[in-house]
């Protein structure tokens, strides 16, 4: 129990880190996306109070419910994984909850092949969870290509936020 | 004077050579035809007939591209006057542009002329296929269309006899060129 | 909304083509064999450059009861134009509307009045109500410089009918003028797009070519995408994420019925048809891979055509079905590869520069259609099969899915424009072009639109 709150603490140091250096987390995660960007501002405060008033949807996006990729690729950076990971101790700690984990495209690819690459890196996603244990009956992968962005914009910045695997509770 | 001679013979013998290829080139697509044709002939003879004049033509352009050899023009008229009704023509032909296989949309029509070099009738001279296959018809017409909008064509008006009929060919294959 | 316009050719236009047949025949006992036989006296001129440009025509007004334009004739002779301009193969003489045409399809046009126009055919015709309340049509084109009659027809219509009919004539006019196939009678299935570009609502329409009468085919409860065309036209297949779980299904155009497609174990999706319509190939994405399958339409058996680690997706048949062009990673980025309909012998085919995505085989088989990605811009351009020949069609910050008239002449695609912050912007829009490059128009839609693909011509 004690290592998975220090992962958990490690994570979203990890996560406050990874926010500071970017313009703004502001929606980067559709319906969570209040919360997430709340929590970076605060991220002292999550470890005193850890889930205390928290839904289990807002303790996801307070994690990181999202992980991002670099163009064309599915590859999993070390901030993804370490989201990941956390993700993966919040769901051994919540053993009822299943998630499906939506995979997503920036907008400067065709709508087929994104279709295919953000199945891929939902897959990708998916297989890291369940290689830290996660049980992969209680993950559902959903591609949407290019078709729901979570950042609005034509330019680098949104393209970097949309290219996400995204971790939804179902 | 030797050079020159040396360069005619040399060019005779390309030209011999030229037309053996061609001939054994007709040949072997004669064999390959009649072979053909002969099966088809068991099947249906009717429609062989067709298929042989449309093969035939096939094979007259298969070798004409083969050969990459200009129909020789060296008549009654001229170069320069050949030249002439060939840039006049250039402008009123319009063929329907990338005319799907416009390797096989060559048009041969007949055009008889009065003494003004006025356009007084156009022939087209494959009637059979003009009936039956629309692309060629549109092919046609086209090439119609451009000799009748020409008219008259740039013809020395002194020497009637010479072009009173003249058989043009159009070929299109400039389009799929461009 | 389609029923069939009964359109036939005049018999009387026939009869008389044939007369100046048969006289021609007479005035010419010269009988010739095989077309390259050289004339015996006359040397034989070949001409091998021409002009390649739209055809300059003059579509007069139709005339009503009184002999004037009337108009639901001026209706038709608009409905035409359209077509015809938008084929790149015609362009309509706008001032013909000064010259009065003759009071009855059936009298000659003076041609003397028509030709300083630069026309060089004519079209003429009469709409008149009938005593039915229908609208008798009647037609005749005409080769101006050659006084010839090209074609005439006739037909029928109820007010309904008057757009389908005058889409009918223009395919007339269009294959006895250009000897090819025409394509304004047919339809466009696309997803029409609405609301805010992260929560875009999207829905099955249907429109005739030029872009009338849409209907919707779905309410937008699901995410839909890549709407194709059955070559058997009431079906189309399509991407549907009903229930989330998307999969390729199968609607009825008429009736509106949808079926899921086949049972498969992950993301079907990138339908298209065969041009015989009998299969169906696709892709499944499972487990990060994505695959290329096959199915028989008529007993659902499913056949893997690819097997790699990589994307293969956006399959699309040859004509002859012999081939598949489709789309891959496998050498590292998005390119274009053609392999044998067993899935054999796979070999890549792009090789300009740049990602090339969305192949798709030309009808009359020759050509392929692309999109590429370079340098920050997307191209819509055609290439031989092989590979050779890549010549750019359109481009913009986004154009993407071409697809062709069944005549295989004009291809249709959609272009987007980039977002602002605000939210504004991201419109999408059909656009079409020639093959030749030329006449690029945008398609009017009822609000946003993409995921073109254009019907067989209608039985």
């Amino acid at each position: 129990m004690t290592n998975r709150i220090l992962v958990l603490i490690a994570a979203l140091g990890l996560l406050a880190a990874c926010e500071t250096a970017s313009k703004d987390s502001g929606d980067a995660a559709g319906t969570a996306a209040s919360s997430s960007s709340s929590t970076s501002a605060s991220a002292s405060s999550a470890d005193s109070s850890s889930s205390a008033a928290q839904t289990p949807a807002e303790e996801l996006a307070s994690i990181g419910d999202a992980v991002f990729f670099d163009y064309d690729s599915s590859a999993l950076s070390d901030d993804a994984k370490a989201t990941l990971s956390a993700q993966a101790a919040f769901l051994a700690a919540n053993p009822s909850i299943t998630i499906t984990v939506e995979g997503h495209c920036d907008e400067r690819g065709t709508r087929e092949y994104n279709l295919a690459l953000g199945e891929r890196r939902a897959s990708s996603a998916r297989d890291y969870l369940v290689a830290q244990g996660v049980n992969a009956a209680r993950i559902k992968t959903i591609s949407y290509g290019k078709e729901r962005p979570s950042f609005i914009g034509s330019n680098p910045y949104a393209y970097s936020k949309n290219r996400r695997a995204v971790s939804i509770i179902k | 004077m030797t050079s020159k001679l040396q360069d005619l013979t040399e060019r005779k013998k390309q030209q011999r050579r030229a037309e053996q290829e061609k001939e054994k080139k007709k040949q072997e697509a004669k064999a390959k035809l009649n072979k053909l044709l002969e099966k088809q002939a068991k099947k249906k003879q009717d429609t062989a007939d067709a298929d042989r004049q449309e093969a035939e033509e096939k094979i007259e352009d298969l070798i004409g591209q083969a050969l990459n050899t200009p129909r020789k023009t060296s008549g009654a008229l001229g170069a320069t006057v050949i030249d002439q009704l060939r840039n006049h023509l250039a402008i009123c032909w319009s063929p329907p542009p990338g005319a799907a296989g416009a390797d096989s949309l060559i048009v041969d029509i007949i055009v008889r002329l009065n003494n003004r070099a006025e356009v007084q009738d156009v022939e087209i001279v494959d009637k059979a296929r003009m009936n039956r296959d629309s692309t060629f018809k549109a092919a046609a017409r086209a090439a119609r269309r451009a000799v009748v909008d020409c008219s008259p064509l740039p013809l020395p008006l002194d020497n009637h006899d010479t072009w009173k009929e003249l058989q043009f060919e159009f070929d299109p294959r400039f389009i799929t060129r461009s | 909304m389609m029923m069939p316009t009964p359109l036939r050719l005049m018999k009387t236009a026939q009869m008389a083509v044939m007369a100046v047949l048969a006289v021609l025949a007479t005035l010419m006992p010269m009988p010739m064999t095989g077309g390259g036989v050289a004339f015996a006296q006359t040397e034989k001129i070949t001409i091998t450059e021409g002009s390649i440009e739209p055809t300059p025509i003059g579509i007069a007004d139709f005339t009503d009861e009184t002999g004037k334009p009337g108009v639901l004739g001026r209706q038709v002779a608009e409905i035409i134009a359209n077509d015809l301009n938008g084929s790149g193969m015609f362009r309509s003489e706008d001032s013909a509307y000064l010259i009065p045409p003759p009071s009855d399809p059936s009298i000659k046009p003076d041609f003397s009045e028509w030709a300083p126009l630069g026309v060089k055919a004519l079209l003429v015709g009469s709409a008149t109500e009938n005593s039915n309340g229908m609208i008798q049509i009647v037609f005749i084109l005409w080769d101006v410089v050659t006084e010839r009659e090209i074609i005439a027809g006739e037909g029928e219509v109820s007010e309904v009918g008057l757009r389908r009919i005058s889409h009918q004539i223009a395919d007339l006019v269009f294959e006895s003028w250009t000897g090819d196939s025409g394509y304004f009678d047919t339809r466009i299935v696309f997803v029409e797009e609405s609301g805010p570009a992260d929560k875009r609502v999207k829905r099955l329409a249907i429109m005739d070519q030029d872009g009338h009468n849409p209907t919707y085919l779905t309410n937008g409860s699901s995410l839909v995408l890549t709407p194709r065309f059955s070559p058997l036209v009431q079906e189309i297949a399509y991407l549907d994420y009903f229930n989330d779980e998307p999969s390729v299904y199968l609607m009825n155009v008429s009736t509106g019925r949808s079926e899921l497609l086949g049972s498969f174990p992950g993301m079907t999706f990138a339908p298209r048809f065969s041009f015989d319509g009998k299969k169906l190939i696709m892709s499944l994405a499972q487990n990060g891979l994505t695959d290329i399958y096959e199915m028989d339409l008529a007993t659902q058996q499913q056949r893997q055509l690819t097997n790699s680690p990589s994307i293969d997706t956006s399959p699309s048949y040859s004509p002859d079905g012999d081939k598949i062009v489709f789309n891959s990673d496998r050498g590292g980025s998005q390119q274009i590869y053609v392999m044998d309909s067993n899935g054999r012998n796979v070999r890549r085919i792009s090789f300009g520069k740049g990602r090339y995505a969305t192949p798709v085989w030309s009808p009359r088989g020759d050509i392929i259609a692309f999109t590429k990605m370079h340098k920050g811009e997307f191209f819509i351009g055609v290439m031989n099969t092989d590979g050779t020949g890549e010549r750019l069609l359109a481009r913009g910050f986004l154009v993407e899915a071409p697809t062709w008239a069944p005549n295989g002449r004009v291809l249709m695609y959609f272009k987007q424009n980039p977002t602002n912050e605000d939210g504004s912007g991201g419109e999408s829009y059909l656009y079409r072009i020639d093959i030749t490059g030329f006449n690029e128009r945008r398609m009017i839609t009822p609000s946003f639109a993409s995921d073109p693909a254009w019907s067989p011509t209608l039985p």
